[in-house]
């Protein structure tokens, strides 16, 4: 029986586009002065588990290059090959081109065979490389900070155990430590010692010193420990390629033979004494090695895109804790006990139990809140997977610039609703750089400011109220608030002679074709892009702010709704008919002074405010109900705003402000120009939330009167 | 007197597939302190879970009634799985 494995191939590719982040982040974290061994064991991890899949799913040109990496990898791992700046940087090209290889077959596009190509050369190169300058010396590993003085060096005369091509010719020393987990992943011993036989003659013996008595044992566990001898002349890839499925699944120490000092050799033997620290250090087989000079080419043809996992194709399903669906069992078992409950008092129902019934109900409404609660809480998802993509960008656009910049990150398990979140990564990219480019200053510039040569950009999440703010801060040199409003002027953006505050004057530059930065660099100072960010945050209902200090920083605070499903509504009534506008547009509710109001040809009436003129518009009209007041003279009216446009919407009166779920008009009947959406509120009517962009569109000349289908016509679109 | 044997049949898988409920029935034959004969004649496959349990199990016997291989001399899927494993001056006769 064939199993249909397309089934698993979106599962594949998410898990796969989050390796790729994990190993970017942790070939970001490297130092090349002291690499992390850990780290670079999870960004090997990675690589292999993305390899293993994408062989499973016939994706060869995937598996191959990815070979490539993991082998460039295990050298930096196991010391073959140092880690250097360059080194992470050729990796780092190989993770985006790994990713542009997946999004082109996730969207079933042609791969970019230039940047596959490149990736590869430049990987191949490094292969090649071996370690520069280092030559054939054994040297420690270069996750060790310095050889290690128990490391047992190759004595006078005996040959390097090294054969210089990873080749060790008097035979390998190996110790395979399980994990307890390795009899589970359906792993056994037996498979991969009959495999190391395959190679030449195997000594095997078995350390049974952390076997419990049999009553302590559990036997689906494994605590056996074997130490191996191969008396082989075979390449330690071969070996590898042996324990290339239980790598994650138990510790796996390859040393040349030769290079095992007897009394070290039995000291790793002596029960209980297994340990990494106590096995001899490894003598590193010199030079360049020829794993991954396998030959092997890449498949991969054609032109494709090259960007980000999680893109257009990215999947809509989302990856939530257990405990989260725990916690929904858990509601649903207690809303089950009340239902019962209820319906036994239902069934026996007499008037002394009517309090009884009450407690009951009131039970039901407390169940049904944290349903509620709890069920939204499953869209919510931690805000460093925005994060992720961030330090990347500093680290390229710093190096280009040739700043250096410490970036720092807080609340990344700040969570946010997963929509609000993926819309959100774009604008917070932009602004890094832009804090990158713009904000920090060159080092020089920097010293002679009296500031460390380091700048400093944090990012910081929290939750306010219903809202998540991010703050984006750096300690560069900050907005020169005259020469903004110099430019501004200049661009006839503001009036001479008129006063604006810092804030007015700090929004500037957020509008279109305005920059600060004299020259435009391959990263920002056209001016475009910070329009954009703030027409992304405003349709997220979200708000943006800059503070900034001329020589001392910025702080740019974007404050958005923690989800897209409730907003915040300002409540009005129109004749008989509940109307709701998001409280984010509303700028301010006045009484119209009739003197202010004025009629313009062909635009209506306007309303003389703040400086300017509004347009009105008349909701009773353009929904064409009855209202209460026709008369402008002494009745309520709201200005809103959408993107810096100002509109004055007459209403009859003004209720409640709240919050409210919103429900898709468009998936429940049809898209109706001017209105968002609807909500039923507590009474259980329907009240329509307005869409201010699509009333401005309106007003600016456009339908006068809203589209109302027809019955016929909503029937169709069912 | 002579002690009588517990006699158990290890079936013809001995892997981590049944390697549980086996160590049930061999701490119970180990508890009764008298010897335990083991009938491996039929085994097909044995694992290293397998070869695990069964060493727990000897240094037990050998601390309690003792053991043996029903026939007198290990059965060949043993030996084979025993000295792969590392673990055969234990487990072979």
């Amino acid at each position: 029986m064939s199993v249909d494995l397309s089934q698993f191939l979106q599962t594949f590719f998410e898990e796969s586009f989050e390796g790729l982040d994990t190993m970017e982040s942790g070939l970001l974290e490297l130092d090349p002065e002291q690499p992390n061994s850990e780290t670079l064991n999870n960004v090997f991890r990675a690589a292999h588990s993305i390899k293993g899949g994408a062989g499973t799913f016939g994706l060869t040109a995937v598996s191959d290059f990815t070979h490539r990496l993991e082998t460039l990898l295990d050298r930096l791992r196991d010391g073959t090959q140092s880690v250097t700046a360059d080194r992470v940087n050729v990796l780092l090209n190989a993770v985006d081109c790994l990713r542009g290889m997946l999004e082109a077959i996730q969207n079933e596009q042609e791969l970019d065979a230039d940047a596959l190509s490149n990736a590869q050369k430049r990987l191949d190169q490094e292969l090649a490389a071996g370690d520069g300058g280092g030559g054939a010396s054994a040297t420690a590993p270069a996750t060790e900070p310095a050889t290690p003085p128990a490391a047992p060096q190759p004595s006078a005369g005996n040959p390097s155990p090294g054969g210089g091509d990873g080749t060790s010719r008097g035979g390998w020393w190996i110790r395979f430590e399980p994990e307890p987990h390795l009899f589970a992943t359906g792993n056994d011993p037996r498979r991969l010692f009959l495999a190391l036989q395959d190679l030449g003659d195997l000594e095997v013996e078995c350390d049974t010193s952390g076997l419990p008595p049999l009553s302590g044992l559990d036997p689906e566990t494994c605590q056996l420990a074997w130490t191996l001898r191969l008396h082989a002349a075979v390449e330690e890839s071969a070996i590898r390629e042996v324990f290339e499925w239980v790598e994650d699944d138990a510790l796996i120490d390859i040393r040349p033979l030769d290079a095992v000092q007897p009394e070290e050799d039995s000291v790793a033997q002596e029960p209980g004494s297994a340990s990494a620290s106590a096995a001899p250090a490894p003598e590193a087989s010199a030079g360049a090695g020829s794993g991954g000079g396998d030959g092997k080419g890449v498949a991969g043809k054609g032109g494709g895109k090259g960007g980000r996992g999680g893109g257009s194709g990215s999947a809509s399903s989302i990856r939530v804790d257990t405990e989260k669906i725990d916690a929904l069992i858990d509601m649903v078992g207690e809303l089950v006990i009340t239902q019962s409950m209820l319906s036994q008092i239902g069934k026996e129902f007499t008037e002394q139990r009517l309090e009884e019934l009450q407690d009951g109900l009131a039970q039901l409404e407390r169940n049904t809140r944290e349903l509620q609660e709890n069920v939204m809480r499953i869209r919510m998802v931690p805000i460093s997977f925005a994060y992720s993509r961030l330090p990347r960008i500093v680290h390229d656009t710093s190096r280009a610039l040739g700043k250096t910049v410490d970036f720092q990150m807080e609340g990344e398990q700040t969570e946010l609703d997963k929509t609000v979140m993926e819309k959100i990564i774009d604008p917070l990219v932009h602004l890094v750089r832009n804090s990158v480019d713009h904000g920090i200053e060159a080092p020089e510039e920097r010293t002679a400011a009296g500031k460390p040569e380091t700048g400093t950009i944090t990012i910081e999440a929290y939750h306010k109220g219903g809202n998540i703010i991010i703050e984006i801060s750096d300690d560069g040199r900050g907005i020169n608030r005259d020469k903004l409003l110099g430019k501004a002027r200049a661009a006839g953006l503001v009036e001479d002679g008129s006063e604006l505050a810092d804030e007015q004057i700090y929004d500037l530059i957020f509008h279109p074709g305005l920059s600060t930065h004299d020259q435009a660099t391959e990263y920002s100072g056209r001016g475009v892009g910070m329009d954009v960010v703030k027409r992304n945050v405003r349709s997220l209902s979200g708000n943006i702010h800059v503070r900034s200090t001329h020589g001392q920083g910025t702080t740019i605070t974007i404050s958005l709704p923690l989800t897209l499903s409730i907003l915040d509504g300002q409540l009005f009534r129109v004749g008989d008919q509940t109307y709701i506008i998001p409280l984010v547009s509303v700028i301010e509710s006045l009484q119209v002074d009739a003197s202010k109001v004025s009629r313009v040809t062909s635009r209506g009436e306007v309303y003389h405010w703040r400086e300017g003129y509004v347009p009105i518009v008349r909701l009773h009209e353009l929904f064409d109900t009855e209202p209460v007041r026709k008369e402008l003279a002494g009745g309520l009216m709201v200005i809103v705003e959408d993107e810096d446009t100002y509109l004055g919407v007459f209403v009859d009166d003004l209720l409640d402000q709240q919050q409210v779920v919103i429900k898709s008009l468009e998936a429940n009947y049809l898209q109706v120009p001017g209105i968002a959406g609807a909500t039923i509120l507590g009474d259980g009517t329907v009240a329509l939330i307005l869409d201010i962009a699509g009333l401005i569109e309106m007003s600016r000349g456009g339908r006068r009167q809203p589209y109302i289908p027809q019955q016929d016509d909503a029937d169709e679109a069912a | 007197m002579t002690q009588a044997e517990q006699p158990i049949d290890l079936g013809e898988q001995l892997d981590i597939t049944v390697v549980a409920a086996l160590k049930a029935s061999l701490e119970e034959a180990v508890a009764a302190a008298q010897p335990v004969a083991l009938n491996g004649e039929r085994l097909q496959r044995v694992d290293g879970a397998g070869i695990q349990l069964l060493l727990a199990f000897a240094r037990a016997a050998e601390a309690a009634g003792g053991w043996r291989w029903h026939g007198e001399r290990e059965p060949e899927a043993i030996r084979d799985a025993a000295e792969q494993l590392g673990v055969a001056s234990e487990l072979v006769a």
